[in-house]
């Protein structure tokens, strides 16, 4: 296997006296779909934001592509190449889905203010490149035909893929999500992991899942981490870790 | 393949209608139809009350519009905006009346000064928000009080000074244009054109800002931050830039402001004046460019429309009283609160989006002309 891409090592971080995330590492190989999953609590969401620069842990080190990410600002480690979905959709109600697209370009694009307010030559050409990036974006995710509808007025598993649209939009190395199928369902759940899979391997975009669906998890990723109470208790292939005693312990139980 | 190759997702009773078209911002047709009015209206309209009144709302409008940028786009509510007005005055009174730099140099001078202060006070500003923002960019609007009312070699104190005149050759704007002996624009006329050319380009500049990299980060800003900087927007950054391009607004808007009445007193600079353009975006509508130009013109014409008609009002007196009764200017007052609560209540979205309402009941060929001469 190639040198990773994506190193977590030692990761700390308590909230008044309770262990969020207690030692936890693991790396992400390029090109690799990765799962995080874990007990409600586990500290699955404190991990995305550490990453994400919304949380600064107490120790252990984040490294991307072999930069140290720790202290950076959430608008640096975006445009490192880390895209990012939440758990709970974090769209842009306000927006037409084709501005919150165009949103996310918002790194790949060089206006400054005078630029956007004249809009002539490059600036202008930008904006048409932009506007072809995104309208293959959307075209790609289903979305082609809602450029012009107001994000907060589409159902709740359209948004999801309005957000999963915007992070690609990104053009990201890695992209986290924060349990792209919660409250979708089955059907959806079906066309979301298809989606991530095709993703994956088309665009071989890195991914960093965290999910509560055992049986999407199972199906589409390549390796499995799994926390309980902060700590990392297993890391392997999805088949290994359904056998696994201590996780079948610690979550699976009946679930499977 | 199948989610990638399949149709968009079903398109049933959920999927909403596409938005809906802009009454000045997208629609071309009313673009044109609204600058013929404006370009035809002073050759047309003999009073000289509401062609002063129409110029003071077109110069008000370029300050609307920074009003916007920074609030109604980038959600920073600032009342610092009478500070920056003064500053771009006080810059252009200095450089085109006391240096005598043409309209050209000190117009733009204005702007510049302006967003030079907006910029060293954004550090500060863009830490805090919602009401602290607030009350933070109050004490500019004292602060730069006792700067005019102290600072009597550049302001003539409390007693005010003269403005830069507008100067095209040798011809005075605020004289009217001649050819000869031949006046060709009296003096309304010529600073209407010349405030409506101003507006123009300010209106231009804010569509264009609206729909490009950096005003889809000043939504982002203001609808959430946190999500904002995870796709890529640094968020101080965007804030200070919002607050320099309104800062720049403003500056352009109180110059032309005091040049076109002349002579100016640092007691305009009031905290009243913030309040009026807080009070036109959210009466116009929040956000856009129309609602910016209607807010302003609500806010100038109002007054005068209350006063002339308490002429034909029961109980209500012309002019002033001292007796206690209700009089033009009390009644203008009522009325203005009377509006925004009622706006805030009943449409969020301000006169633009009730206008918005009112165009699409009505059948087409009949709205066109009524509808679009008000949104002037």
């Amino acid at each position: 296997m190639s040198a990773a891409l994506f190193e977590v090592e030692d990761l700390t971080l308590s909230f008044a006296g309770v262990r969020a995330l207690d030692g936890v590492d693991f790396t992400i190989d390029e090109g690799e779909l990765f799962a995080v999953i874990g007990p409600n609590g586990a500290g699955k969401s404190t991990l995305f934001n550490c990453i994400s620069g919304i949380y600064r842990p107490e120790s252990g080190s984040i490294k991307f592509g072999g930069r140290q990410l720790l202290g950076s600002a959430p608008h640096r480690i975006a445009s490192a190449g880390i895209a990012r979905t939440f758990q709970n959709v974090d769209v842009f109600p306000a927006m037409t889905v084709e501005e919150c697209l165009l949103l996310a370009r918002h790194q790949h694009l060089r206006s400054g203010p005078v630029a956007s307010m004249v809009r002539w030559g490059r600036s202008a050409r930008e904006e048409r490149a932009a506007l072809r990036k995104v309208t293959e974006v959307a075209d790609r995710l289903g979305l082609g035909g809602l450029l012009q509808s107001t994000v907060g007025t589409l159902p709740h598993g359209i948004q999801k893929r309005v957000e999963l649209a915007r992070s690609l939009c990104m053009e990201p190395r890695l992209l986290l999500l924060d349990e792209p199928v919660a409250g979708m369902n089955h059907e959806e759940t079906a066309e979301m992991a298809a989606t991530l899979s095709e993703v994956n391997s088309d665009l071989g975009v890195t991914m960093l899942l965290v999910e509560h669906d055992m049986s999407m998890v199972m199906g589409i990723s390549h390796r499995v981490c799994v926390l309980d109470f902060g700590r990392r208790i297993a890391l392997d292939t999805p088949a290994n870790v359904v056998r696994d005693e201590a996780v079948i312990d610690a979550y699976l139980g009946g679930a499977l | 393949m199948s989610v990638l190759t399949s149709p968009p997702a079903p398109r049933d009773a959920a999927t909403p209608a596409p938005r809906a078209q802009g009454l000045l911002t997208r629609g071309r047709i009313g673009v044109l139809l609204w600058i013929a009015a404006m370009v035809v209206l002073p050759l047309v309209l003999r009073s000289e009350l509401w062609l002063g009144i129409g110029i003071l709302t077109l110069i008000v409008g370029v300050g609307a519009l920074g009003m916007q940028v920074i609030t109604g786009l980038a959600g920073q509510i600032s009342l610092g905006h009478a500070f920056f007005m003064g500053i771009g005055a006080y810059s252009s009174a200095w450089l085109g009346a006391d240096k005598g730099l043409p309209w050209w140099l000190w117009l733009p001078a204005a702007g510049l000064v302006a967003a030079t202060a907006g910029a060293l006070v954004a550090p500060v500003a863009v830490r805090i928000r919602g009401l602290y923002l607030a009350v933070a960019t109050l004490a500019l609007v004292f602060i730069g009080l006792y700067a005019w009312e102290t600072w009597t070699s550049l302001s003539g104190g409390v007693n005010g000074r003269p403005a830069a005149p507008v100067l095209f050759g040798d011809q005075d704007l605020s004289l009217g244009i001649m050819a000869g002996d031949q006046v060709i624009l009296d003096a309304f006329q010529a600073w209407w054109y010349f405030a409506l050319a101003i507006l123009l380009v300010v209106m231009l500049l804010t569509h264009n800002l609206k729909r490009s990299r950096l005003g889809r980060a000043f939504m982002a800003v203001r609808d959430k931050d946190v999500a904002a900087a995870v796709v890529g927007v640094p968020v101080t950054q965007t804030k200070t830039v919002a607050f320099v391009i309104s800062s720049f607004f403003a500056g352009i808007s109180g110059a032309l402001l005091v040049s076109y009445m002349g002579y100016f007193t640092p007691s305009q600079w009031h905290l009243m004046l913030s309040v009026d353009f807080i009070a036109m975006i959210v009466i116009g509508g929040m956000g856009t460019v129309s609602g910016a130009l209607l807010g302003a013109l609500f806010v100038r014409a109002m007054p005068e429309v209350v006063n002339h008609a308490s002429g034909f009002l029961p109980f209500v007196r012309k002019g002033t009283s001292t007796d206690g009764g209700i009089t033009g200017p009390l009644l203008s007052g009522f009325l203005y609160g009377l509006v925004i609560v009622l706006i805030l209540l009943f449409e969020p979205n301000g006169i633009r989006a009730l206008l918005l309402r009112a165009w699409r009941r009505l059948p087409a060929p009949l709205g066109s002309s009524r509808e679009r001469r008000k949104t002037s």
